[in-house]
């Protein structure tokens, strides 16, 4: 179907289009839909941003609502939380990455040596398992496994420890809330990479075979470097989420004992702003939050474009 | 080339019936929202209704339709509240067919008025817009009332003009109605939580009811102790910050008051706040509080105190005390008993207590998109009339009810149902007094929901506080004030919480943190909170 078209370089895009549309239109009416999606439900929603500029009043409606200009923002970094929200996302966040990043990769080499096809198949099976067990129900076994009279407390019990309310104690948040986020989330996410070692050519270990190489030998000399890319894609992408840490888990875990390391950005967005009809404000945090995610994934793309030559764009 | 423009027309045609399809919904949804526009112009002919044409009033002619958005809806026997008995009573007398949206969660209503997307009337606490019922009033989300009540709302007219004290409670400092409200008819309606404690416990031990602090420690130990008991005191904090219970004896409180020189203070800077997180904190150290008293959701504390777990609670007459008599009856000689307020000296009254102004901001308002304002007021009006409080609070006699010598009872196929459904479930499909409706609460519901007499006692324990005179009522701010402190009060809010729990769990000590307390507060803004609040309650006293 396509159509190669060799152009002269100093036609103006104009020009060229008209050409392309002429002779691949059925490719243009396919990708039309999609281009279409995403002017109506992802660039035109976009004006709503605007109210982060105004106080936005429903009865008013956004064009309507008067403009404060930078005010909500200022509030927001004058604001009596405004450190801590931060600082608590960054590390938060840097945590996930540090312990929750490299988990899906090591569980799928892991799996990937695996070699009876049905114990594969199960573990595969178990750790996919809580990807879909909803939010709201694996916060609540959080809350009551850690509650002084449930099951971690009685295995802490059983082994002669005291019986601690983990999920009051400041200090238990961030790791209860990273290891949780590793089981649920790593067994999803090695997928991608066990698709990336699929894609391994057999007669490299074949070869490595031959060679003498033992297992752990192959793990590092092939099986490593080859899902290098996939590995830095992910990353970038990753970093592109730095400052989302899903508020959902956040507010269905804290309580005013942990506020102090729980609360991040989108929690306190949630709280202060949607729960109290600010919405200009909390819009106004949200693109702040934004701007910071796109310049993260900026940074990230250009790193890893001079360190590896892979990237985003 | 002809097989791909054959391929292309089939596209092009594929596409337009898409839009066409999406066009389709568009035409028919802006005729549903044409039509019974007309209606409220109707309205002219039934401006001099009197009360003594009620009964021709109803049913409406004519197809008469409104939709009702509310909270989270769960009942077992009826998908939405517009299944329920009640209601297909109440369309059926009325004639006007309503359609019942219910959304749940912390925000949705604050995304439904965001979106814009109004539906024709609403349920909500209005206290909790901010800006209150003026901001409502003044972005359109809801339309002011007075003239429709004056044209359509006789009976709810008659009400007010019956109960001045009411009147001033449900309008604005400018006069001006916005709802159809919940009305507590009755002062024994406005307690309904207070502490309780295992009756047969205390027996066993040779204790009497605890009145104040020191006694409450001693009973907690003996709890801990001879029972076993590993949390003797147990609730949820949301209920224990509503309720003033234990930090009322320290003359402090969670929430706003109003002192004796009539001025608003706020209960958590008091000196005596110190003191009672101190003694929780005590407690707490000692087991004698629930180790996870932080996270206990109502699940959890109903386990502990039917299980032998706790010993004491703070809970509400129905939903708790009802609950865990009727969960633990299978268990020998199990027992609850309300207790007063406590307080530090024998014979002293608590400063603070449960008790609710009979009204608190929760009502039915019309928005200003509502398109048949008529029907929406007839319906509603209908259940402030003598039928409609009955239906409302009773639901249809010789089903849910008989009127024994004047009195109406619930039968018995509401109280003990014979399939197991409990008084609450089967209640709730007749009637809404049990909870947040456009109706004056009957005191008679009341007295029969509380099947227990441990129940009935219980209300009149806990009426023995000073709670009612320092209650803040339902206020209202402009625009301006909520704007300035909105955000302010749910951080004030958070921080208490905050410094609170931790000072109890031991993180913190409160008198090292005092200081700090107290000026991070003033540092946030709760002089200014203080100030708008007061604005606010000389303008409701000015009324």
């Amino acid at each position: 179907m396509i159509k190669n078209q060799s152009y002269k370089v100093e036609e103006p895009f104009i020009v060229r289009l008209k050409k392309d549309l002429k002779v691949n239109t059925s490719l243009y009416f396919i990708v039309l839909p999609v281009v279409l999606f995403y002017l109506v439900f992802r660039y035109f929603p976009m004006y709503g941003t605007l109210i982060a500029f105004k106080n936005y009043s429903p009865g008013l409606g956004i064009f309507g609502s008067p403009w404060v200009g930078f005010s909500h923002f200022i509030r927001f970094f004058t604001g009596n939380f405004f450190v801590r929200v931060v600082s608590n996302t960054f590390i938060l966040s840097f945590y996930e990455l540090l312990f929750g990043f490299p988990m899906p990769i090591i569980l799928a080499i892991l799996i990937n040596e695996v070699r009876s096809r049905r114990y594969r198949k199960l573990v595969q099976t178990v750790t996919y398992m809580p990807f879909f067990i909803s939010l709201v129900v694996v916060c609540g076994m959080i809350v009551q496994f850690s509650a002084t009279d449930g099951i971690i407390n009685d295995i802490i019990y059983l082994f002669g420890g005291r019986r601690v309310p983990l999920m009051q104690r400041a200090s238990y948040f961030r790791p209860m809330f990273i290891i949780s986020g590793i089981w649920q989330h790593s067994g999803w996410g090695s997928i991608i990479y066990l698709a990336a070692l699929m894609a391994i050519d057999p007669s490299l270990y074949e070869s490595a075979e031959i060679d003498g190489a033992n297992r752990f030998q192959k793990i590092r000399y092939i099986t490593i470097p080859s899902i290098v890319p996939t590995i830095v894609i992910m990353f970038i992408l990753r970093m592109g989420r730095i400052l989302n840490i899903g508020f959902e888990k956040i507010i269905l875990l804290y309580n005013p004992s942990t506020y102090q390391v729980a609360d991040v950005i989108s929690s306190y967005v949630y709280r202060v702003g949607l729960t109290n009809f600010s919405w200009s404000y909390s819009t106004a945090v949200g693109l702040v939050n934004s701007v910071v995610n796109l310049m993260f994934l900026v940074a990230a793309n250009k790193l890893s474009k001079k360190a590896t030559d892979s990237s985003l764009w | 080339m002809r097989k791909s423009t054959a391929k292309l027309v089939s596209l092009l045609v594929i596409m337009m019936m898409v839009f066409v399809s999406f066009a389709g919904c568009g035409s028919t949804e802006e005729g549903a929202t044409e039509t019974p526009a007309t209606d409220s112009s109707t309205g002219t002919e039934s401006t001099e209704s009197t009360e003594t044409e009620e009964k021709d009033v109803y049913p409406l002619e004519g197809d008469r339709t409104i939709t009702y958005w509310t909270g989270g809806w769960v009942h077992a026997d009826f998908p939405t509240q517009g299944d329920t008995h009640l209601m297909q009573e109440k369309m059926k007398r009325t004639g006007v067919e309503v359609e019942f949206i219910h959304q749940t969660g912390a925000d949705a209503f604050s995304l439904l008025v965001a979106s814009g997307d109004l539906p024709d009337v609403f349920g909500y606490r209005f206290t909790n817009f901010p800006g209150g019922p003026t901001a409502a009033l003044e972005q359109g989300v809801v339309m002011e009332m007075n003239e429709h009540f004056e044209n359509w709302a006789p009976n709810l007219m008659q009400i007010y003009a019956d109960n001045p004290e009411w009147d001033k409670l449900v309008k604005t400092d400018d006069g001006q109605y916005y709802n159809f409200p919940f009305i507590r008819g009755d002062d024994y309606l406005t307690v309904f939580v207070g502490p309780q404690a295992r009756k047969d416990w205390l027996d066993d031990l040779n204790l009497s009811e605890p009145e104040t602090i020191d006694e409450w420690y001693t009973v907690l130990k003996a709890f801990k102790e001879e029972k076993g008991a590993t949390a003797p005191l147990t609730f949820e904090y949301s209920i224990l910050r509503s309720s003033d219970a234990f930090v009322g004896a320290y003359d402090a409180s969670f929430e706003y008051f109003i002192n004796s020189e009539g001025e608003v203070e706020f209960g958590s800077v008091r000196e005596g706040f110190r003191d009672f997180t101190r003694t929780l904190a005590k407690w707490y150290e000692e087991g004698l509080l629930d180790q996870d008293i932080a996270t206990v959701d109502r699940d959890q504390v109903a386990a502990r105190m039917t299980t032998g777990v706790s010993g004491a609670a703070v809970g509400h007459t129905g939903s708790r005390m009802g609950a865990w008599l009727t969960a633990a009856s299978d268990v020998e000689n199990y027992d609850l008993v309300g207790l007063r307020y406590p307080t530090l000296n024998k014979g002293e009254t608590a400063m603070f207590g449960q008790r609710q102004h009979p009204y608190f901001g929760q009502g039915i308002g019309v928005t200003s998109k509502a398109r048949d304002v008529e029907a929406a007021v007839r319906f509603f009006d209908y259940g402030y009339g003598e039928e409609g409080h009955m239906l409302y609070n009773f639901g249809i006699e010789g089903k849910s009810y008989e009127m024994i010598d004047g009195y109406p009872t619930y039968t018995d196929y509401v109280l003990q149902n014979e399939e197991g459904k409990s008084p609450a479930q089967m209640l709730r499909g007749y009637t809404q007094s049990v909870f947040n409706g456009p109706l004056v609460q009957d005191r008679r519901y009341m007295e029969q929901y509380a099947q227990y007499d441990q129940q009935k006692n219980a209300i009149e324990t806990w009426m023995q506080t000073n709670g009612g005179d320092h209650n803040m009522p339902a206020v209202t701010y402009t625009s301006e004030e909520s704007n300035a402190i909105g955000a302010i009060m749910s951080e004030i809010y958070d921080y208490r919480d905050e410094i609170f729990f931790r000072a109890v769990l031991g993180d913190i000590d409160i008198d090292s943190e005092w200081d700090n307390y107290i000026r991070s507060l003033d540092r946030m803004g709760l002089q200014d909170v203080l100030a708008v609040q007061q604005d606010a309650l000389d303008r409701y006293n000015n009324r």
